[in-house]
């Protein structure tokens, strides 16, 4: 199989991840060890050209690879971070600036070929099968001489007015068209995705990581789908199936290559779109405090969750009108606990779920093991960075609904 | 890769710390292991230092880290100074990998010079 698609740097603080990556290295990590005869189509700046060479060789990857000026760097200060900042700034992906909008595409000619749009040159695919990640921010992947072609994009990059589980089929059947596609599977933010296979519309199960490290599992599912799709010719949704469990493996270990599907672990299965309301307890005095529960409640709203929170208490100073916790925790599936706890409103609040029984998910990030032990049985699920707190909340939420 | 214009860059963390080497082999980072290997994996625990150990295959070079007599548990690889690092070995600089997290799917190390 080729890849085409970009070698950058990446980093993110929390947890901590310091790559040479990009998707295209990650998708062909990713099948590496199942796809012999993997080949990346790659830019990298000098200086990072032999971790480059070093690294695919030592996967038995083969690679062709241009030499771009500036080091492309992407920064997340959790894996949540939307979007993610890009140095240098040239590299910004907006259509109006292009680092070089004339040259020629690269052109790209292979059996079966998965392409990502890639910051510094578009591409043009040439393929009997090819797989395309598409986004409504990047039209710099151009359809060649190809047989069959499946298109991939995530929820958030859909064209304009085409709106999942509203609009779907049409403006799905209206993208394929357009691209002579004969499939396309959407990514949800959650997990799992919707496949358009002709006339059919199916959901791809989400399968549940154990973390959430969601920085490039988009590109592991998007590769994993090449694998099984286009060179192993599963059918759309056994291969999407299998796409979905090795993205939330990935999210789960950080970890490549995948590995065989008769050694991917059983992962539990969830509903991405379940109605979910998440009661998220954290003090919220300072602008520390405040930031973090910001994020949390921006966050859980990305994954479709209503959120109530101290602000719906008045706690932050701010009069609102009369509630009390037992009413705002009417209704909840799941309570997320930041810093915590350290207060008294996320203690009672705390509490007050357990009484009912609703999963509580506990962010704490200190390693030592006598901050652990407070939780120690309460039943409490322990997540040790920020990212992973929020989708294991989403995540209990849904699950709860289904018992 | 996609996605809307983004804000002014930042410098992480993780680069920041990377400015305090004394010299180019005085190597300090946290990563994930590559490749890991669960029959090995699930056996190493949080606390345990691994060998950090070079590899040639051919023309092929490549670091992992070893648990002792039961082996290979992954790769140290894909990363900014992968090369550098390589090239400290080969010059007698050791390394070990000290295990922060581990399960039978990925581990977690800071990779840090040995005492000479």
């Amino acid at each position: 199989m080729i890849i085409v698609g970009g070698t950058y740097l990446e980093e993110c603080d929390w947890p901590e991840w310091n790559r040479l990556m990009g998707p295209g290295l990650r998708a062909a990590l990713a099948v590496s060890e199942l796809s012999k005869d993997t080949e990346l189509y790659t830019y990298c700046h000098a200086n990072n050209r032999a971790d480059l060479d070093l690294t695919t060789s030592s996967f038995g990857i083969t690679t062709t690879v241009r030499s771009w000026d500036d080091v492309i760097r992407f920064f997340y200060k959790h894996p949540l971070s939307s979007p993610p900042q890009i140095e240098p700034e040239a590299s910004q992906t907006d259509s109006e600036n292009q680092p070089n909008p004339e040259a020629s595409p690269w052109e790209v000619t292979g059996a079966v070929v998965l392409a990502f749009g890639m910051l510094e040159i578009g591409v043009k695919v040439n393929a009997e099968r090819a797989i395309i990640e598409w986004s409504r921010y990047d039209r710099r992947v151009i359809r060649g001489k190809i047989n069959t072609l499946a298109l991939i994009a995530a929820e958030t990059e859909l064209p304009e007015g085409f709106v999942l589980d509203v609009n779907d089929p049409d403006a799905a059947a209206e993208l394929m068209t357009a691209w002579n596609a004969e499939l396309m599977l959407v990514r949800r933010q959650a997990g799992g995705a919707v496949l358009f296979f002709g006339e059919e519309r199916t959901e791809v199960p989400a399968h549940a990581a154990s973390e959430w490290f969601k920085i490039g599992a988009g590109n592991v599912f998007a590769a994993m789908f090449a694998y099984y799709w286009g060179e192993q010719r599963c059918s759309p949704l056994q291969a999407a199936d299998l796409a979905s469990r090795s993205s939330a493996l990935y999210a789960s270990t950080r970890t490549l290559p995948i590995i065989h599907r008769d050694l991917l672990p059983p992962a539990e299965v969830f509903n991405p779109t379940a109605t979910c309301k998440i009661f998220v307890a954290s003090p919220c005095y300072s602008m520390a405090q405040q930031w973090l529960l910001n994020e949390a409640i921006a966050s859980l709203e990305r994954l479709g969750v209503e959120v109530v929170s101290p602000y719906d208490l008045g706690l932050d100073g701010v009069r609102v009108e009369s509630k009390d916790i037992g009413e705002v925790l009417e209704g909840c599936k799941a309570v997320l606990v930041l810093a915590e706890g350290a207060d008294v409103p996320s203690v009672l609040a705390v509490g007050l779920a357990h009484v009912r029984n609703l999963p509580i998910v506990v962010l704490s990030e200190e390693a030592k093991e006598h901050r652990l032990q407070l939780w120690s049985g309460t039943d409490c699920e322990v997540a040790r960075d920020f990212a992973s707190a929020v989708y294991r909340a989403m995540v209990a939420g849904r699950r709860n609904l289904q018992k | 890769m996609a996605g809307p214009k983004p804000s002014k860059p930042m410098q992480s963390a993780a680069r920041r710390r990377q400015a305090l080497g004394d010299d180019n082999c005085d190597l300090r980072f946290r990563t994930d292991l590559m490749g890991v290997r669960a029959a090995v994996a699930e056996s190493i625990r949080p606390g345990e230092s691994l060998d950090v150990v070079l590899v040639r295959d051919g023309s092929m070079r490549s670091v992992v880290c070893q648990a002792g007599t039961r082996g290979t548990v992954g790769a140290l690889s894909a990363f900014q100074g992968l090369a550098q690092l390589i090239a400290c070995i080969e010059d007698g600089a050791q390394y070990s990998a000290l295990v922060e997290k581990s399960s039978a799917r990925s581990c977690t190390v800071f990779v840090a010079r040995s005492k000479q």
